[in-house]
């Protein structure tokens, strides 16, 4: 798992991909697309030492440069070996990940032998949609059957992918036909300019979501090494009822609405203040539920001008001007968009972001950090089956709210053996205090641990409970559980 | 080869002969039954029958998800038994929410209307009494015996799932143990599981031992077949003798948490000497006996003289251990607490008086009583108590779910100043609240900037406010909810109206 990160991270230092946009047609003989197959083994989030089953992985990748493909983020995640296949061809070639956007759930993909390419026909990208109007999915399932189902785009919004944390544009579509929605190119039915890639379809209702091409072309064209989307920092609620547009002095009838979150170290922290009401966002005015009026697509949820919006010259890089009511009091100020602040998590939720779960053993006691994925793990009634606790803490205070970079650090299970047989009934509690210091996150955890000359180390639990080891013990416990129980190794954590 | 029919006709054979054997036995048991002494009773069934009342009840319970609204009037049949002074002693669950009781023994063609004169959820009995004095004609009072030992057979006499003639069940006694009582849901003390079926209408009904009541039937185990639980004798007994003032107090909690003191390491860390026992506090609850006596990290070495294992258990009699807290749920108000205990290395020795901790009451199930609310803007406010948050979360409601739920199952622990927690769980829709759904199944933590600890204090606070608006802030959410006062005022008379509110605040 640690080689296959390494290589991930080394191809997005080392590797440049320059992908050049002007959209054009799609030819008829044009051979564009191809099959990826991907084996995944998931990591273990309860107990990181583990793995699951590996698994494999179908989708469809287009071909977007000189032997890259353009896949779904979910194909390739915890890849220990990607292959693809190319029309026409029973050859599998490997494929290595070049980067991956967590938040847009695309993917892109390297093909080392140069001979891949041959007979391929890379495709661009425009950066206008369609709307409202039909398309046509392209796919194929074995080498020599290319098929072609209808499909019709019906609105552009923006919302999280995959539970993604940052708001993207989206196309909602429709169709009659069954789709997977994994990486099907869709591209306008009379002019053939491609449109998007469907990356998500529920059969029962019709509908999917497509990535529009504008938003696939910033993923694509975006330095490697930087993030690819930038994140307002801020969240919002609607502002319709009069008593509170009212008290917060809100007089034209047709704009605001109430800053309501904001995320710490973020575009925002420094600018905006809660309960402020965010009236105009560069020219364009903001309605009472946070839709402003896009001159080609309609109705957009706000997020757009600050997460895409480069075809109305605002978006990545920009300073974006706002209009806000603070204390009644109008003000103008310049909004510089940052990446998305990751320390401001403190409880990871929605998408593993390629996450190892890290865990830490200390005399045969498992320690980890609190995320959903742990939780989820429970299985599909994990709401029921894990402590209340736990699960308040992941609905209700995901977010570092008072800036302070802190980890939520849990006692997930005691291995037990009769040295710490005191502690056997031990499970999901969460870690308050070591040796009198509050730990921020497991690393900090491991140094204090690690790093304390006292004799004794001296686990505080939030429910009061004291877990109390000498340093030798802790060794000789971390020793015999590794025997007895299968485990790698004491911890995870890179030194 | 053998003839078949032949083994087959010497089976018969041998089963009619037992049969016949059987068929005598029983034939004789029925002829005499009327007068005969259950080995095990002690006792006639004649006079058993003059002890034991067959009690109907008819009871009106309130809705905590709509506490505005009155619920269903119902009717339940259950047992009780005369213990003297004319007093019938049953379960509490079965005169819960009673609007109307009454009563026959065996013989009696009529039935007598009851009073209730106490009652006691907090361990599942009540006292109850005749209004005539000719219900008590003819009648028998029980004597209690001691806790029946494991193994032993027991009677358990009622008048279950129904019926209107008396019935007796015999089981044996298979555990002895401490358990949470289901009719408060919070409190735990001692019970008897007899592996015999208790059933619907059993409830209050005597289980019987060598002519001596020495539990009360009462709950059934959801899980596992023919498994019954009994009210053991020193809980009866503690119910008693807490009422002879004429007031049921109820029973006293310690408030602490403990760990086991197994981890030499622990032990080593904390000083304690080898040959010491005992368990580590590990938290004392707000409003228990402990509170300002005792601490976290002291090791509890012995309770009124008896030492405590390192698994917090006590030697009960000769036979099992019990849990330390049994010790403390046998004591009263008012009585000494006395503990040897080593705290910082010492060994020191601490009493002080048991009390009642009153946090616990918003935890166990309630009955008898309206529940509290306040309706402003047509949003329903009512301090959380365990009857509401059963009656949410039937109707589904899974939305704020987990604040609801941690708080409520910490309650003592992370309420500091906070006597309860004042939650906004529906609304009556109008078009003042249209926008509002956002804070509802929320905690109020605020009213105009002010912390608020309990439904009182929130009325008083909206119902003083001079100001223009009212903001109402929850806890976890940012924004507070913002009101016009003046037109909440107006849109509460509406909504009065609308949804046929006879008091909007209650």
């Amino acid at each position: 798992m640690k080689n296959i990160l390494t290589s991930v991270l080394l191809s997005f230092f080392f590797l440049s991909v320059e992908i050049h946009s002007k959209s054009q047609p799609v030819g008829k003989d044009d051979n564009f697309i191809v099959q990826v197959k991907s084996t995944v083994q998931y990591p273990n989030f309860i107990q990181p030492w583990r793995f699951k089953n590996p698994e494999t992985r179908h989708s469809y990748g287009v071909v977007v440069g000189e032997n890259l493909i353009l896949t779904t983020a979910q194909t390739v995640y915890y890849q220990t070996n990607t292959e693809v296949q190319k029309f026409g061809s029973l050859k599998n070639y490997t494929a290595k990940l070049v980067k991956i956007d967590h938040d847009l759930g695309l993917a892109l993909l390297r093909v080392e032998e140069k001979e891949f390419g041959t007979g391929l026909t890379p495709i661009q990208f425009g950066s206008e949609i369609f709307l409202a109007s039909t398309g046509t999915v392209l796919e194929y399932k074995e080498f020599r059957n290319l098929s072609e189902k209808k499909i019709r785009t019906i609105k552009l919004d923006v919302d999280t992918y995959a539970n993604g944390y940052i708001e993207l544009p989206y196309v909602e579509v429709q169709s009659d036909d069954k789709l997977e929605g994994i990486g099907e190119l869709i591209v306008d039915e009379v002019s053939k300019i491609p449109q998007g890639l469907l990356i998500y379809f529920k059969d029962s209702q019709n509908t999917g979501k497509m990535v529009p091409n504008f938003t696939i072309n910033q993923f694509l064209n975006c330095n490697i090494t930087k993030k690819c989307f930038s994140y307002k920092g801020f969240r919002f609620r609607p502002l319709t009822d009069a008593s509170s547009r009212s008290f917060y002095g809100v007089r034209k009838e047709n704009s605001g609405v109430l800053i309501a979150e904001i995320y710490p170290e973020s575009s925002a922290s420094s600018l905006l203040k809660l309960e402020d009401v965010l009236l105009e966002v560069g020219p364009y005015k903001i309605d009472p539920k946070g839709y402003f009026e896009h001159p080609k697509y309609g109705k957009i949820l706000l997020s757009y001008l600050f997460h895409s919006g480069e075809d109305l010259g605002l978006g990545k890089d920009k300073k974006i001007p706002l209009k806000i009511l603070r204390n009644s009091k109008i003000m103008n100020i310049d909004f510089e968009m940052k990446a998305f602040p990751e320390t401001a998590v403190k409880i990871p939720f929605g998408n593993t972001r390629y996450r190892k779960p890290e865990y830490l053993m200390l005399g045969g006691i498992v320690f980890l950090e609190l995320s959903e994925h742990y939780l989820t793990e429970f299985g599909n009634q994990w709401r029921t089956r894990v402590s209340k606790q736990l699960l308040y803490l992941n609905d209700y205070h995901r977010i570092n709210n008072t800036g302070e970079t802190k980890k939520v650090i849990l006692l997930s299970q005691v291995l037990p053996l009769p040295g710490n047989q005191a502690y056997h009934s031990l499970q999901q509690v969460v870690l308050k205090k070591v040796n009198g210091k509050e730990p921020k996150d497991i690393r900090d955890l491991f140094q204090i641990a690690t790093e304390s000359e006292d004799p004794f180390l001296v686990i505080e639990l939030d429910d009061g409970t004291q877990v109390v080891f000498e340093k030798e013990e802790i060794t000789n416990l971390n020793k015999e559980a590794i025997k007895v129980f299968h485990i790698p190794k004491s911890h995870n954590l890179s030194e | 080869m053998l003839n078949s029919n032949k083994p087959m006709a010497l089976q018969w054979r041998k089963f009619l002969s037992c049969f016949t054997l059987v068929s005598l036995i029983f034939s004789s048991y029925s002829l005499f039954a009327e007068t005969s002494v259950l080995t095990e009773t002690g006792m006639s069934i004649e006079t058993i029958k003059k002890a034991v009342v067959q009690i109907k009840v008819y009871s009106q319970s309130n809705d905590p998800y709509s506490p505005w609204l009155s619920g269903n009037v119902t009717s339940a049949t259950g047992t009780g038994f005369l213990i003297g002074k004319n007093r019938i002693l049953t379960n509490a669950h079965v005169v819960s929410n009673a609007k109307f009781i009454e009563a026959q023994r065996n013989k009696q063609t009529e039935w007598y209307e009851l009073k209730t004169v106490y009652i006691a959820h907090d361990c599942d009995l009540a006292i109850l009494e005749a209004k005539s004095g000719s219900f008590y004609d003819d009648s028998y009072e029980f004597s209690f015996g001691d806790i029946p030992e494991l193994g032993t057979p027991i009677d358990i006499v009622g008048y279950p799932i129904g019926g209107s003639k008396i019935s007796i069940s015999r089981g044996i006694v298979s555990r002895i143990e401490q358990s949470t009582y289901a009719h408060s849901q919070v409190d735990s003390h001692l019970v008897i599981q007899v592996d015999a079926a208790i059933n619907p209408g059993n409830s209050g009904g005597p289980a019987l031992q060598n002519g001596k009541v020495v539990g009360v039937a009462f709950q059934a185990a959801t899980k596992g077949e023919n498994i019954g639980y009994i009210i053991p004798t020193n809980v009866i007994s503690h119910f008693l003798k807490d009422s002879e003032d004429g007031k049921y107090d109820g029973y006293v909690e310690l408030g602490v948490h403990v760990q086991s003191s197994y981890s030499l390491s622990h032990r080593k860390f904390r000083k304690i000497p080898d040959d010491a026992e005992g368990v580590f506090i590990t938290n004392v609850l707000r409003g228990g006996a402990g509170e300002g006596f005792l601490f976290p990290g002291d090791l509890l070495l012995s309770i009124d003289g008896m030492p405590i294992g390192k698994n917090g258990t006590v030697a009960y009699n000769s036979e099992s251990r019990v849990d330390f807290i049994e010790i403390v749920d046998n004591k009263f108000a008012g009585e000494e607490i006395k503990f040897e205990l080593i705290r910082d290395g010492k060994r020191l020795n601490v009493s002080f008086p048991a009390k009642r901790m009153e946090d616990l009451d918003y935890m166990r199930s309630s009955y008898d009583r309206p529940y509290p609310y306040f309706i402003f803007a047509g949003l329903v406010f009512q301090p959380l108590n365990r009857d509401l948050l059963e009656a949410w979360a039937r109707v589904g409601q899974t939305q704020g779910g987990s604040q609801f739920l941690y708080r409520f199952q910490n309650f003592p622990e992370i309420k500091e100043n906070q006597k309860e927690d004042v939650v906004l769980y529906r609304k009556l829709s109008h078009p003042i609240n249209s926008a509002l759904d956002y804070y509802i199944n929320m905690t109020v933590s605020e009213v105009n900037g002010k912390k608020i600890s309990n439904l009182n204090e929130m009325i008083r606070l909206l119902q003083n406010s001079k100001s223009k608006y009212v903001r109402i802030s929850f806890l976890d959410l940012p924004l507070p909810l913002i009101l016009n006062l003046e037109e909440t005022l107006k849109a509460d008379e509406e909504i009065r109206q609308a949804y046929n509110l006879t008091e909007i605040n209650k």
